[in-house]
C-alpha cells in the first residue's frame, strides 16, 4: 500500500532510505527535502561557488541514492553517510583540479564580492556575509570543509570526524585554525 | 574551542582558554568579533538547487523503479504468433489422424468427413460422364463390376441355375436349409459309402448356396451403390441417407 507524502514526515531518515529501496517515491522527495539544500550548500562552498559543478555533484548524489540505496547500512547514521559522499564527491572534483582552474570564473554572482575599497568600518550583514564566502574560499579544503560542516551545516566534532575519517583531535585542530584565520581576515569588521 | 565561543563575554573565560586564543582573540573586541562571524556563518541562507535538477532525479525514480511496461502494438504480434502456432499445431494433428493415417478408402473419408464435398464431386464426375460418353461407360462398368471378382465362383456351381430373377434369395436359402436334415435322413437308411457320398454333396451345396447369398449380397449393394451415384438431382437428405446405408453394408465385408 502507497504512503501519502505528508505521513513521510514522521519517518527518520534511515526508514525514509528504505521506503526508497521499496521505490516509495514520496520518501524520496521528503529525503530530498529534507538535505537537499544543506548539501547544495556544503557542495558550493567546497568548490567555489562553482554553481554548474555543484548541482553535477549534487544529482550524482541523489541519483546514488535512487538506484543503489542498498548501499546505505540502515543501522549507521544516515546524515554522516551522506555527507561522506558528499565530502568523497568534492575531494575527487579537487583531484581532477579543473576546478581550481576556474575558481574566479566560478563564483556565484550573487556573492559578488565587493572589493576592499567599498568597505568601511559599520558592520554591514550582507557585506560582512560576502566577506566570509570569499574568506572561505581562500581556504584550503580541508579546512573549508570542517569549518562549513561544523558552523555551516552545524554537525558535531565526532560527525564531521566519521565524515572526514579523521580523529576529533584533529577536528578540532583544523577547526581552530580555520576561526584563526578568518578572524584575522576578517578583522576590518571589528566593532569599534 | 568549541565551548569558548559560546560563552557570553570575553571575561567569562578562564585563563587556560584565554591563552589558548590569545593569538587571535586578545580582548573583548576580537572576542565579539568572532562569535558575530560564527553566527553569520550559521545563519547563512540557504541556497535552494535550480527545481530542473529535482525533475532531473524524480525522472530517474521513475525509471528505475517503474517497470517497464512494452505497448499493446508490441504485445499483440506476439500473442497473434502463439495462438497461430497453436492453432497450426491442432490442425496438423486433426489432419494427420483423421487423413494421413486412416486406411479407408479416401472417396469413403471424403463422404464421411464432409458430404458436400463428396456429392460435388460425384456432380462434377458426372457432368464429364455426360460430356463423354465413353468415360461414362466405363465409370458404369466399374460402379456395377468390380475389377477384381469378390469371391469367385466355382466352376461346378456354374452351372446352377441362378434363382435371382426368380424368386428371392431368401426364400431360396431357407428352402435349401429347411431340406438339408430331411435329405441326410433319407441318405442315412443307405449304406455307409452312399452315406458319405450324399453327406459331402449337402456341404457342398451348403457351402455352394451361402457362397450365392453372398454374391446376391455383393450385387445388391453394386446395384444401389450405382443408383447412388445416378442420383444426382435427388434430395441430399436421401443421398446421405443412401450413402450410409452403402456404408453400412460395405463396412462388414472388408
Amino acid at each position: 500500500m502507497r504512503l501519502l507524502k505528508a505521513e513521510f514526515k514522521a519517518y527518520s531518515d534511515e526508514q525514509l532510505m528504505l521506503a526508497i529501496s521499496h521505490g516509495e517515491k514520496p520518501a524520496f522527495d521528503e529525503l530530498y527535502h529534507r538535505y537537499a539544500d544543506k548539501l547544495y550548500g556544503y557542495i558550493l562552498k567546497m568548490l567555489w561557488y562553482n554553481e554548474v559543478r555543484a548541482q553535477d555533484l549534487l544529482q550524482d548524489l541523489f541519483t546514488k541514492i535512487i538506484r543503489q540505496p542498498q548501499l546505505f547500512d540502515t543501522s549507521k547514521n544516515f546524515k554522516t553517510w551522506i555527507y561522506t559522499i558528499a565530502s568523497n564527491l568534492c575531494k575527487n572534483e579537487f583531484k581532477r583540479n579543473e576546478v581550481r582552474k576556474n575558481t574566479h570564473n566560478g563564483l556565484d554572482h550573487r556573492y559578488n564580492i565587493a572589493s576592499e575599497d567599498n568597505l568601511d568600518n559599520t558592520i554591514n550583514d550582507l557585506e560582512f556575509m560576502e566577506a566570509l564566502q570569499r574568506e572561505l574560499t581562500k581556504l584550503d579544503e580541508k579546512h573549508r570543509e570542517v569549518f562549513v560542516l561544523k558552523h555551516i551545516d552545524g554537525l558535531s566534532i565526532k560527525e564531521i570526524a566519521e565524515i572526514m575519517s579523521i580523529n576529533e583531535g584533529t577536528v578540532k585542530s583544523r577547526l581552530f585554525y580555520a576561526i584563526k584565520k578568518l578572524a584575522e581576515e576578517l578583522k576590518m569588521f571589528e566593532l569599534v | 574551542m568549541e565551548e569558548i565561543f559560546k560563552k557570553m563575554h570575553y571575561d567569562d573565560l578562564t585563563e587556560s582558554e584565554k591563552s589558548e586564543i590569545a593569538e587571535f582573540c586578545p580582548d573583548q573586541n576580537a572576542f565579539q568579533h568572532i562569535q558575530n562571524m560564527l553566527n553569520h556563518a550559521g545563519q547563512a541562507l540557504p541556497v535552494a538547487p535550480p527545481i530542473s535538477l529535482k525533475e532531473s532525479l524524480n525522472k530517474t525514480f521513475d525509471e528505475h523503479y517503474t517497470p517497464v511496461v512494452i505497448p499493446l502494438q508490441k504485445r499483440f504480434p506476439v500473442k497473434l504468433a502463439v495462438f497461430l502456432s497453436v492453432a497450426a499445431v491442432l490442425v496438423f494433428v486433426y489432419l494427420a489422424v483423421n487423413l494421413n493415417f486412416t486406411d479407408q478408402d479416401p472417396a469413403l473419408n471424403l463422404a464421411q468427413n464432409n458430404p458436400k464435398k463428396a456429392q460435388e464431386k460425384k456432380r462434377s464426375s458426372s457432368k464429364v460422364s455426360q460430356n463423354n460418353p465413353a468415360i461414362s461407360e466405363q465409370q458404369k462398368m466399374q460402379s456395377l463390376t468390380p475389377s477384381e471378382p469378390l469371391i469367385t465362383i466355382p466352376a461346378e456351381i456354374e452351372d446352377v441355375p441362378f434363382p435371382m430373377e426368380n424368386e428371392s434369395m431368401n426364400g431360396y436359402v431357407n428352402e435349401k436349409i429347411e431340406v438339408l436334415p430331411e435329405s441326410s435322413a433319407e441318405i442315412a437308411m443307405d449304406g455307409d459309402d452312399e452315406k458319405d457320398a450324399l453327406e459331402e454333396s449337402v456341404l457342398e451345396r451348403k457351402e455352394q448356396s451361402k457362397r450365392l447369398s453372398e454374391v446376391r449380397d455383393i450385387n445388391e449393394i453394386a446395384v444401389s451403390a450405382n443408383k447412388a451415384s445416378l442420383d444426382v438431382k435427388g434430395s441430399r437428405d436421401r443421398s446421405k441417407v443412401n450413402q450410409r446405408q452403402l456404408l453400412k453394408q460395405i463396412k462388414p465385408l472388408f
